[in-house]
C-alpha cells in the first residue's frame, strides 16, 4: 500500500506539486490522471524515492520513503517515464542485473528471470541484445526489470506512452494480472480510455493539486457528465478556474 | 566487496568489454605509441656503421696542404670540391663543406686571420654531431697554427692559454636523455586518461543520455555503491591499459640498440613492484576524476568536450616537466601527475627509488580519489540530477 499525505514539491520558485494526498491500496489499480505538467511525474518520483518532497510524507507499506529510502525501494517496482536500456546487454542479462540489485542471486535470480519472461511473453528475445528493439519490446524489458523481484507495490509513469495497440493490450493484461495477485499498482496517465478500463481508483490532478478522486464511475456521476473524459475536463476546469484547492471526494 | 558494488562492477565490465570504442582506445594507445617510438628512433638512427670516417669536402683545398694533412690525421676523409656561390646543400656523401677564401694561403703566410666558412647539416642528431666534429677539428687546427706562430716569434704558448679547462659532465642525464625519458613517463601517466575516457563517459553521462538513470536510482542501492561499482570498472580499465602500455613499451625499448637509445632503463624488480603499486593508486585517482567530469555531462558528446579540456591538464603538466623542470619550484614536484612522473622516472631511469616522491605520489592519488568520489556521489544523488533523469 502506498500512502501519500499532503506532499508538495518546489523546484526553486516553481511549485510542481502543491498538495497531493491519496492512498493506493493493495489489489487495486490506482491511476493519477492529469494533464501534462499537472504534477503526476513529480508525485511518482517522490514515491520512487528519486525526489524528496518539500513537505508531506510518502509511505510504502508503512515505510517512510524520505527516512528509509532503500527499505522502501526494496518494496517497490518502478517503471519510469523514460526507460533506457543497456543496449550491449541481452534481455536476460538486463533483467538479471535488476534482479541482483534487488537482492536476488544465483538460482533465485535465474528463476525470477524465467518467471517474468514467461509472464511478459518475451522468450523469443531473451538472449538477444536489446539494441534495435521495438518500443513494445523495450517496454517489456523495462517492465520485466521493474517487477522481476515481484514487488508488492508497482509504480508506472505513463507506461503506455509510445506503445502500439497490441503492446497496450498486453500491458493492460499484465497490470490486471498483477492486480489479481494482490499487488498495489499505481500509474499515471492522461489517456482516458486506458484509465477507464484499467482503474479501480482515479486521482485527478491539476496544477499540482488533487481536485477529485474516486472510482471512474463515481467521478462521472459526481460531475454529471456522460463519460470520464468530460468528467475530467469539468472537474479540473472547475478547480483551476476557481482556484479551489479543496478536494472533491466521490 | 559489497555485493551491490560487485554487481554494478560486473555488469559495467561486461557492458564496456562489448563497447568497440573502449577496446579501440586501449589497443590503439597500447600499440600505437611503440610504433611511433620505433619510427622516431628509426629517424634518429645512423644508417652507416659507427666506424665509418666522416667525410669533409674542401673548396680551395690546393691552398691548404697543412689543413688537409691535419684533417686526415684526425681521421677525416677529405675531398676537393668546387662551389659556386653560397651552397644550399652538402655535396653527396659529405658530412661538412669547408670553403676557403681565395687569399687563404696568403693570409696565413702573413700571419693574419683567414675567414673559413663551414657548412653543416643539422637535420638529424647524427649529421649535426658529425658537423660539430668537423668544426672542432678546424678549431684545433687553428690552435695548432697559432701555437706555431707564437713559438716562431719566441713567445711561450702558455701566454695565450692562461686557463686549461678540463670539463666533465656530472648531470644524471643529458637534455636529450631527460626529454626522451620524460616523454616515456608522460606516455605512462597519460595512459589511464586515454584508456578510461570512453568507459567513464559511458558509465555516467551515458546512463543519463540513454535515460536509464531513473530506473537505476529507483533500486534499493545507495548512490555510493553505484558510484563505487562504476569507479572500480573505470579504474580497472585504466590500470589494464596502463600496465599493458608499460609492458609493451618496455619490451619495445629493450629491442632498441643501446647506442641509439638516448636513455637507459635501469629498473629493479622491487622498483618495478613499487611502480605498479603507484600506478594502481594513480589509475584510481584518474578514474575518480573522470567520473566527476562524466557526472556533470548530460550526454556522451557533452562529456567528450569536458574530457578533452581535462586531458589538457596532464599534457600541460607533462610538457612543463619535460621542458621547464629546472624552473619549477620544489613543491610542484609533489603535486599529482608531477610526482607520478618524477617518481616513475627515478624508478625506471636511475634504478633508485625516491621514497619521498613515491609516497607523495601515492598519497596525492588516494586523497584525490576520496575527494572526487565524494563529489560524484553527492552529484549522483542530488535532486538536480534525478529531477532530469
Amino acid at each position: 500500500m502506498i500512502r501519500i499525505d499532503g506532499i508538495a514539491k518546489n523546484f526553486g520558485e516553481v511549485q510542481a506539486v502543491r498538495d497531493v494526498s491519496f492512498t493506493a491500496e493493495d489489489g487495486m489499480i490506482t491511476t493519477l490522471l492529469g494533464a501534462n505538467g499537472s504534477g503526476k511525474s513529480t508525485t511518482l518520483r517522490a514515491v520512487a524515492g528519486l525526489l524528496k518532497p518539500t513537505k508531506g510524507t510518502v509511505t510504502v507499506d508503512g515505510i517512510d520513503v524520505t527516512r528509509e529510502p532503500l527499505k522502501a525501494q526494496a518494496r517497490l517496482g518502478v517503471f519510469p517515464d523514460q526507460f533506457g536500456l543497456y543496449t550491449r546487454l541481452t534481455t536476460r542479462e538486463h533483467i538479471g542485473y535488476f534482479a541482483e540489485l534487488q537482492g536476488l542471486a544465483g538460482a533465485a535470480r535465474d528463476q525470477a528471470v524465467e518467471e517474468v519472461t514467461r509472464l511478459l511473453h518475451m522468450e523469443d528475445i531473451l538472449d538477444r541484445r536489446t539494441e534495435g528493439f521495438s518500443q513494445g519490446q523495450r517496454m517489456k524489458v523495462a517492465l520485466a526489470g521493474a517487477i522481476v523481484h515481484r514487488p508488492k507495490n508497482i509504480v508506472l509513469d505513463e507506461p503506455t506512452r509510445g506503445l502500439d495497440v497490441m503492446s497496450i493490450r498486453l500491458l493492460r493484461e499484465i497490470l490486471l494480472s498483477l492486480k489479481a495477485e494482490g499487488h498495489c499498482v499505481l500509474l499515471s496517465s492522461h489517456v482516458m480510455a486506458e484509465v477507464e478500463v484499467l482503474s479501480d481508483h482515479v486521482v485527478m490532478v491539476a496544477d499540482g493539486v488533487v481536485c477529485a478522486d474516486g472510482t471512474p464511475k463515481s467521478l462521472v456521476e459526481q460531475s454529471g457528465q456522460p463519460n470520464l473524459e468530460e468528467a475530467f475536463v469539468s472537474l479540473t476546469t472547475a478547480a483551476t478556474s476557481t482556484g479551489k484547492t479543496e478536494r472533491n471526494v466521490a | 566487496m559489497n555485493r551491490a558494488i560487485f554487481t554494478v562492477y560486473r555488469k559495467e565490465m561486461k557492458d564496456m568489454l562489448r563497447d568497440k570504442r573502449a577496446l579501440i582506445a586501449i589497443v590503439s594507445y597500447v600499440f600505437g605509441f611503440p610504433l611511433m617510438f620505433a619510427f622516431l628512433f628509426y629517424l634518429m638512427s645512423d644508417d652507416r656503421a659507427p666506424d665509418v670516417k666522416s667525410a669533409v669536402a674542401i673548396d680551395g683545398m690546393a691552398q691548404a696542404p697543412g689543413l688537409v694533412a691535419f684533417m686526415e690525421r684526425e681521421g677525416f676523409v677529405v675531398t676537393s670540391v668546387e662551389t659556386d656561390g653560397v651552397p644550399t646543400s652538402l655535396p653527396t656523401g659529405m658530412d661538412a663543406l669547408v670553403v676557403l677564401p681565395d687569399d687563404y694561403a696568403e693570409r696565413l703566410k702573413e700571419g693574419r686571420s683567414a675567414r673559413v666558412w663551414l657548412y653543416v647539416n643539422d637535420t638529424s642528431k647524427t649529421t649535426s654531431e658529425r658537423g660539430m666534429k668537423v668544426s672542432g677539428a678546424l678549431m684545433a687546427y687553428s690552435q695548432q697554427v697559432a701555437s706555431v706562430r707564437l713559438v716562431a716569434r719566441g713567445v711561450p704558448t702558455g701566454l695565450m692559454a692562461p686557463l686549461q679547462v678540463v670539463s666533465a659532465d656530472v648531470s644524471k642525464a643529458s637534455f636529450i636523455n631527460k626529454v626522451m625519458g620524460n616523454m616515456v613517463m608522460l606516455l605512462f601517466t597519460l595512459a589511464p586518461f586515454v584508456v578510461g575516457l570512453s568507459v567513464a563517459l559511458d558509465a555516467l553521462a551515458g546512463e543519463r543520455e540513454r535515460q536509464s538513470l531513473a530506473s537505476l536510482m529507483a533500486l534499493p542501492v545507495s548512490g555510493a555503491n553505484i558510484t563505487l561499482g562504476k569507479w572500480a570498472m573505470v579504474a580497472s580499465f585504466g590500470l589494464i591499459g596502463t600496465l599493458a602500455t608499460m609492458t609493451i613499451n618496455l619490451i619495445s625499448i629493450s629491442f632498441i640498440p643501446a647506442d641509439i637509445l638516448p636513455f637507459a632503463i635501469k629498473v629493479t624488480a622491487p622498483g618495478l613492484m613499487l611502480a605498479i603499486f603507484q600506478m594502481v593508486t594513480f589509475c584510481m585517482f584518474v578514474a575518480s576524476l573522470q567520473l566527476v567530469v562524466s557526472i556533470h555531462a548530460k550526454s556522451f558528446k557533452e562529456g567528450q568536450t569536458y574530457m578533452s579540456m581535462m586531458m589538457m591538464v596532464p599534457a600541460i603538466v607533462g610538457y612543463a616537466k619535460i621542458y621547464g623542470d629546472s624552473k619549477l619550484p620544489d613543491f610542484v614536484h609533489y603535486l599529482p601527475i608531477f610526482s607520478d612522473m618524477e617518481s616513475l622516472g627515478s624508478i625506471f631511469f636511475s634504478g633508485v627509488v625516491d621514497m619521498k616522491l613515491t609516497l607523495a605520489a601515492i598519497a596525492a592519488g588516494l586523497v584525490g580519489t576520496a575527494l572526487c568520489l565524494t563529489l560524484t556521489v553527492k552529484r549522483l544523488t542530488s535532486e538536480h540530477m534525478l529531477a532530469d533523469a
